[in-house]
């Protein structure tokens, strides 16, 4: 072969190549992106789910528009997949789940079998990292559809929620959906999921609540001093609203910095025991009474006791409940020689766990007033 | 011998006639009492004044043929005769022939043109030197060893062998050079066979044996501080005559990216304006390719606003964004090639025209997208940030392969694109040297150049 006919194989191998573009080759404008999943139970008997979809409609110029444009697919079946190849029959472009950031299902469906429900959603590699996970009140459909009006063009609600680039609220938990797959499957810890409501006139979202999931089990409402407190002290939330109200005082705290550590100190023939530290930093924002700054020490006494005994509630009820979203459990099956029957040894200890919570919140000042 | 009218010598003769009867061809006869002597030059190549004052008003002082002559032989610029072939090419590059006491005799009385060093256009500093090199080939020397007062700076002549006989120098620190390099490089200049050589650029081309090369191997400069500053760095200067630039040899790929402001400017200022010029090759070569990898391929690398935005500004775009990317990439090559060529005084009005009305008007008629046009915009622009020229032209023909690239095989073939040129760089050299060297200079010849 001389040189020309290669390099004339070449030219024709490179044109037959550029045909060959067309399968991954899908413009923007070809694509409808689903910004967020809601799953409920099916209204018709036959099937199991209903899959919401909600689909951001491009527009073309974002200044100019006065609302965000979305539309809602929605369909009923057996399985999650299911609705999903039906609904992207619903659709002349190509559903893309790439920028789909929210999973909101529906508060009754955490009760049963959660891995029918949430293979679908974990086995795809494109959003396990990215997708926020929430139980939806009343219904994920209804929390999806509501579109708040402080919400801008081309923008999501949840979004600001859940990836601190908005609010970053201690009541707001956060779970993304690696996470509360491996909360679900591990034995020790339960997984936390944020409850989003919608207000009355469906105007608005709010979240302010949680709910301990474990599987096969029913859920656990966790109320709003709650959450506040296992985001303070598990995820490292902070900022306003911490209450105290002890011994005539009444102190709304803010807190810089929150801390918790905690030892089990278990031994066969012994009630078993577990060592909390809570450590704060912080400053009161707002009392009831004038307050001297040389007594500082004195309120964050105050503030001590009243902390550990709303902790001490928490891990409590929450030891009643049988549900462990601190993962106690977790850490005595790290800590412990392994054996099969760690687990059943772990649930035998769980009732009878003993807390004695020890807080240690400092009090820089009392705010600013000069 | 006769004394009234001189004779006509017939050797002389025979050159006047090879030359033809060209109307500056001037035969000057001189005579005085009884010494005489034949002049024959060309005018137009010939200072005037000059062959006044050192020839014709000293023959009348003279006015001695064998004193005259003695004179003649002791001038600084007189050349032994050659053969015939070179006399003729002497005479139209300059040269007077004198014949005086029945001996022939080459002066050199060059007409010296464009000697005025020229104001910086394409490397222009703030803070930096602000004239350039001159068009002439021993002003340009001067200007070296002006700047640059080392005995080591060697200076090597020689004719170029095409049509032009254009003067070439090479300029060197006899010390410091790689002599490897500079071997090469005379081989290579010995060996040039072209017609017509008429600039540096142009010998630059011929100087490397590759002949399908996208990156340059060697670097044109027009600034006399880059050129000593290469100097100190061992690096070979070659010369045109006819040419405000000068050739630099053997070059890396780091060279092209960097701008005499930095030397000029404090360590913090200068790391930005490297920092800048990276960024903007990094822009100039990647942006679009971006553009088509993230509006077609990959939406997910990106915020979902962004990626709606995007969607939302192709709505009614007609075509693919490759081929979006490559209309308006199209204008914008236009227009610069546009504003180059055209005159000073208009190309304000063309990049005006065609870079606000084509950019706004393309996005109403929905041919590109907003964020398309921002690109484009962000591409041509950091395409000037580059400081050498040269590198600049040839990041837009790479740019093309990535788009390319792209357009095939999306983020992947970005990389692999991007890749490809890596590859290539590392495998291209400069006369025998790495061109992708990371140039570590190491402390001790920074020192020696500190105190030269």
């Amino acid at each position: 072969m001389s040189r020309w006919h290669k390099k004339g194989l070449l030219v024709v191998t490179i044109l037959l190549i550029s045909f060959l573009a067309g399968c991954a080759y899908k413009s923007v404008d070809k694509r409808s992106f689903v910004v967020s999943v809601g799953v409920d139970p099916a209204e018709n008997d036959d099937d199991r789910y209903k899959v919401t979809l909600k689909i951001a409609k491009p527009i073309a110029s974002l200044r100019q528009a006065t609302e965000t444009e979305y539309t809602y697919l929605t369909t009923e079946a057996e399985t999650v997949s299911e609705a999903i190849r039906i609904l992207e029959t619903h659709n002349d472009k190509v559903v893309d789940f790439s920028q789909a950031k929210i999973l909101a299902i529906h508060h009754e469906l955490l009760s049963g079998d959660l891995q029918l429900l949430m293979d679908y959603f974990t086995r795809r590699g494109d959003i396990q990292l990215i997708m926020y996970v929430a139980a939806a009140k009343p219904s994920a459909e209804e929390v999806l559809k509501v579109e708040p009006i402080l919400e801008a063009a081309g923008e999501n609600t949840l979004y600001n929620f859940f990836d601190d680039t908005g609010t970053e609220s201690p009541f707001v938990t956060t779970s993304f959906l690696f996470e509360f797959r491996r909360d679900v499957l591990t034995f020790g810890k339960d997984a936390v999921l944020p409850i989003v409501r919608t207000s009355k006139n469906k105007d608005e979202l709010v979240i302010n609540t949680a709910l301990v999931i474990k599987e096969n089990h029913e859920p656990v409402d966790l109320n709003r001093t709650q959450t506040k407190l296992y985001n303070t002290f598990m995820e490292g939330a902070n900022g306003y609203g911490y209450q105290a109200h002890n011994s005539g005082y009444i102190f709304t705290l803010t807190f810089d910095r929150a801390k918790m550590n905690y030892k089990l100190g278990i031994v066969p023939g012994q009630t078993p025991q577990a060592d909390i530290k809570v450590k704060a930093v912080g400053a009161i924002s707002q009392s009831n009474k004038t307050l001297s700054l040389n007594r500082l020490p004195e309120y964050s006494e105050v503030t001590n006791k009243e902390l550990s005994k709303e902790m001490e509630k928490l891990f409590k009820k929450m030891q009643k409940e049988k549900v462990d979203p601190f993962g106690f459990g977790l850490r005595y099956r790290a800590t412990r020689f392994h054996t099969d029957q760690i687990e059943e040894d772990w649930n035998e200890i769980y009732p009878d766990l003993v807390f004695n919570v020890q807080s240690d919140v400092k009090l820089k000042s009392l705010g600013a007033i000069k | 011998m006769p004394d009234s009218t001189p004779v006509f010598p017939p050797y002389m003769k025979s050159l006047q006639d090879a030359l033809g009867s060209s109307s500056d061809v001037v035969q000057l006869p001189l005579a005085i009492n009884k010494a005489e002597a034949q002049l024959l030059f060309v005018k137009t190549v010939v200072e005037g004044s000059i062959m006044q004052d050192t020839i014709i008003k000293p023959f009348y002082e003279i006015a001695d043929t064998e004193k005259f002559a003695e004179y003649l032989n002791g001038m600084p610029n007189h050349l032994q005769i050659p053969d015939s072939e070179e006399v003729l090419k002497k005479l139209v590059q300059g040269f007077v022939l004198i014949y005086c006491n029945e001996n022939y005799l080459l002066l050199e009385i060059r007409k010296l043109k464009n000697t005025v060093p020229l104001q910086t256009v394409l490397e222009s500093t703030i803070h930096g030197p602000q004239s350039a090199f001159s068009e002439d080939l021993e002003t340009n020397i001067g200007i070296i060893r002006q700047h640059y007062h080392q005995p080591d700076l060697f200076i090597e002549t020689m004719e170029l062998k095409d049509l032009s006989s254009r003067a070439v120098a090479l300029a060197y620190d006899r010390k410091k050079v790689n002599t490897q390099v500079l071997r090469r490089l005379k081989e290579q200049l010995r060996q040039i066979d072209e017609p017509l050589i008429q600039s540096a650029g142009d010998l630059a081309i011929r100087l490397t044996p590759r002949k399908l090369n996208i990156f340059p191997v060697s670097l044109l400069t027009e600034r006399p501080d880059r050129t000593i500053y290469n100097i100190t760095g061992g690096k070979i200067i070659v010369i045109v005559d006819g040419s405000p630039f000068v050739i630099m040899a053997p070059v890396l790929f780091f060279d092209f990216m960097v701008s005499m402001e930095e030397n000029y400017h404090t360590f913090f200022i200068s790391l930005f304006n490297t920092i800048l010029g990276w960024t903007g090759l990094m822009i100039c070569l990647l942006l679009p390719s971006f553009y088509i990898a993230f509006a077609s391929y990959s939406p997910e690398v990106l915020r979902t606003e962004l990626t709606l935005s995007i969607a939302g500004s192709r709505i009614g775009v007609p075509y693919p964004t490759f081929i979006e990317v490559l209309i308006m990439l199209l204008f914008v090559e236009l227009l610069t090639e546009a504003s180059i060529r055209l005159p000073k005084s208009i190309n304000a009005t063309a990049t005006t025209v065609g870079g606000l009305i084509l950019g706004t008007a393309s996005v109403e008629a929905a041919i590109a997208s907003n964020i398309l046009i921002i690109t484009i915009a962000a591409v041509a622009i950091a395409n000037f940030v580059i400081p050498i020229n040269e590198l600049s032209f040839a990041i837009r023909i790479c740019r093309i392969l990535l788009i390319a690239f792209t357009s095939l095989f999306g983020l992947i073939g970005l990389i692999s694109g991007f890749l490809f040129i890596i590859i290539h760089l590392v495998n291209i050299d400069s006369y025998g040297q790495p061109y992708l060297r990371i140039p570590w200079r190491d402390k001790s010849s920074e020192k020696e150049v500190g105190s030269g």
